[in-house]
């Protein structure tokens, strides 16, 4: 494999921009009044939550333009996306969790979002069980895209389940849910800290993806090489 | 709600655990199956050279 001059910038690029994010959850935010510290837990929360959906959403189109064109690289980067954006959501939940119980008293509770967060981790873990199932790259590539595209639909439904249902989760992003325990009203300060947080983990993101999609590469030029030796 | 300042310090230690786990497993798994591939391909390809050279 070649050196990559352009992923070695964007991978210290990504640590810089890491440890910058680190001081303004840190330093820059200011504490919160009622929830303390622990609040600063919320920006990684958020960007980590905002990196899954992305990475499914980029699984999604990824599986579409390979029904259309039949393209094994759409489906490669499906599977890359989808396995960085389970340990995004992994993130994303467990970090919840760690928020939720001095804040709610309790690490989980089957609140609306925690539910539809649960189920979008349990059907893009599925999606990975699945490709391992089916050996012909051609069907499996076609089975996953089809798999993808209406495993998708958990990642609106889990955006909008705070909105739609009674919920305590708090919504940053809009009017708040009246029953939400652990809301706080966002100070600019506090705004700036969460969308560079945001920025943060999607070049993070684009970063992981292009390392994973060279380690594909890889793996697909090791599986040729065997069975053209075999072949003899 | 937290009380004290232990209190908080142990649910971020919790968190920056968590994140540093999941991100950086992540990571040791890529690394290391990055080398385990480029030793496999490295060992094809020998084998591939023996096999022309036996030819």
């Amino acid at each position: 494999m070649q050196k990559n001059t352009g992923l070695k910038i964007l991978s210290v690029s990504s640590v810089l921009l890491l440890v910058a994010a680190l001081y303004m959850v840190f330093v820059y935010a200011p504490l919160e009044a009622v929830m303390g510290a622990v609040q600063r837990v919320f920006y990684f929360h958020v960007a980590a939550g905002w990196v899954g959906a992305l990475a499914f959403f980029v699984a999604f189109a990824a599986g579409l333009l390979h029904l259309r064109r039949g393209s094994l690289l759409a489906d490669r980067v499906a599977l890359c996306s989808t396995e960085i954006g389970l340990v995004f959501m992994s993130m994303n939940i467990v970090s919840g969790a760690i928020w939720a119980r001095p804040i709610w008293n309790t690490w989980w509770t089957w609140d609306p979002r925690l539910t539809t967060a649960t189920i979008t981790w349990l059907l893009y873990a599925a999606y990975l069980l699945l490709r391992q199932g089916i050996e012909d790259p051609q069907r499996r590539a076609r089975f996953a895209a089809v798999y993808g595209v209406i495993a998708f639909a958990s990642v609106p439904l889990t955006f909008a389940a705070i909105r739609i249902f009674r919920s305590i989760h708090p919504v940053v992003i809009g009017a708040g849910a009246p029953g939400a325990k652990g809301s706080f009203d966002m100070t600019p300060a506090m705004r700036d800290t969460l969308l560079f947080s945001v920025l943060v983990f999607t070049v993070l993101y684009g970063t992981l993806l292009w390392h994973r999609l060279r380690l594909e590469q890889l793996s697909e030029r090791v599986a040729q090489m065997r069975l053209r030796l075999l072949q003899g | 709600m937290v009380n004290t300042a232990a209190e908080t310090a142990y649910y971020l230690w919790l968190a920056a655990g968590a994140f540093g786990l999941l991100g950086g497993g992540y990571l040791v798994l890529l690394v290391q199956r990055w080398r385990a591939l480029q030793a496999a391909l490295a060992g094809l390809q020998a084998n591939a050279e023996q096999q022309e050279a036996g030819r």
